[in-house]
């Protein structure tokens, strides 16, 4: 199974961690020598990593199973876990056999361009590295299981091209988010409220 | 205009302006920035280090801010900055007013307020901003030498900054690297994230 979790998380607390690996080292004369960690043949490492912190507050039996069978994927696999600092919206009636989807500012953090989110096609948004790791999802606004996530070819400065059509029709307003490929680690929280009300602390870092 | 970088002496300054006199705000640090000075060194050096105790100052400044983004545009261009970076000095101005100017003698030479100020092994760089108002583009300048008598300290500068009053605010410009590998996105408010950073100076390395 390959999904997304398409829950929109709680403003408070929400926050992407980005993060290089390298060792730091004071020598004995004050010199400060910066080694960077990275195995030049180990590509995972060749970009920085993502870990993303969210808390979701979840009303309804379904929705609290759903979340709790994903939660459940994301320990036990993986998840595609959304990037909300790079939201868009979609900005057109976006159908098959469609590839390429108009986008405009979501309104979270104004990202007036798509060079403003981490899509960059097949490259990473700020180091423009290769990074496989990362997907758009389409999500409805107003059904978040009307969602999937696609591989991107190209992106253009209000545009991103996919590598195939939407199963699903979306149209303005809707949402379409960057997605990293991740784990939900240990602090992942998960406490059911009377059978209707969840609420989910979770940390995922990227794979 | 576009947000263009600072450079001062061949490096990076973390001061943005509109690309013309204007500082971008984000790059204004929220609240005051948090300095310490550390000197991690052994008291008594063992037998066998030859270590240069007298020409190298050793005390460093590791310095704390947080930068609060409010636009998809601003995050990047801080998060291109902090991945640019990585492993590269740049320097990063106080936003303090490190100077209290009592009398400006030409563009060049300054009587500031005794400050025991003890630049003897320092050598140190300035942002001078010299209206006062730290939304106008400042010069950057390098102290060249510095006299202290009983009661006042002089700085002079390596060039004129023209129209300085006992209002300029003068900024120690520090030579730094990234002293953290984390970028954390954080949110801040309606539209609004912080993101904190950390820095060490190299001192040594201050030409």
């Amino acid at each position: 199974m390959s999904v997304a979790l398409p829950f929109i998380p709680l403003l408070e607390g929400y926050s992407e961690k980005y993060f290089v690996v390298r060792s730091m080292q004071t020598c004995d004369d004050g010199q400060v020598l910066f080694t960077n960690l990275q195995d030049v043949d180990d590509n995972t490492l060749d970009w920085a990593k993502v870990d993303v912190r969210a808390k979701y507050s979840v009303l309804g039996e379904k929705d609290c199973a759903a979340i709790e069978n994903l939660l459940i994927e994301g320990k036990d696999n993986f998840i595609w876990m959304p990037l909300w600092w790079s939201q868009m919206q979609i900005d057109e009636t976006f159908t098959s056999p469609d590839v390429t989807v108009d986008v405009t500012d979501s309104s979270i953090l104004n990202n007036t361009s798509t060079a403003h989110t981490q899509f960059q096609g097949t490259e990473w948004g700020y180091t423009n590295e290769p990074r496989p790791n990362i997907r758009a999802m389409l999500m409805s606004a107003s059904d978040h299981y009307v969602n999937e996530v696609l591989e991107i070819s190209s992106v253009a400065s209000t545009s991103i091209t996919l590598t195939s059509a939407p199963t699903n029709t979306y149209v303005s307003g809707d949402f379409i988010t960057p997605v990293i490929k991740a784990v939900l680690n240990r602090s992942t929280v998960f406490r059911n409220r009377h059978q209707i009300k969840c609420d989910v602390t979770i940390l995922a870092s990227e794979l | 205009m576009a947000i263009t970088r600072g450079t001062y002496g061949g490096r990076a300054v973390l001061l943005y302006t509109d690309g013309s006199t204007s500082v971008e705000s984000f790059c204004i640090p929220l609240a005051a920035m948090s300095r310490k000075i550390i000197n991690n060194y052994q008291l008594v050096g063992y037998a066998w280090e030859t270590r240069a105790h007298d020409s190298i100052k050793k005390t460093q400044y590791e310095l704390d801010a947080s930068y609060v983004l409010q636009t998809g545009e601003e995050r990047k261009v801080l998060m291109d900055f902090w991945s640019d970076m990585t492993f590269a000095k740049f320097y990063i101005p106080s936003w303090k007013k490190d100077y209290n100017i009592t009398t400006v003698n030409s563009t060049t030479s300054l009587d500031i307020s005794r400050s025991y100020i003890e630049l003897t092994g320092v050598t140190r760089h300035v942002a001078v901003f010299a209206d006062g108002n730290l939304t106008t583009a400042p010069s950057y300048r390098k102290i060249t030498s510095s006299n202290v008598d009983a009661t006042t300290d002089r700085i002079v500068l390596d060039s004129a900054v023209t129209s300085m009053t006992t209002s300029t605010v003068i900024c120690n410009l520090f030579l730094v690297n990234m002293l953290s590998d984390d970028f954390t996105i954080s949110n801040f408010g309606k539209n609004k994230t912080v993101v904190s950073l950390n820095f060490i100076e190299d001192q040594r390395a201050t030409l």
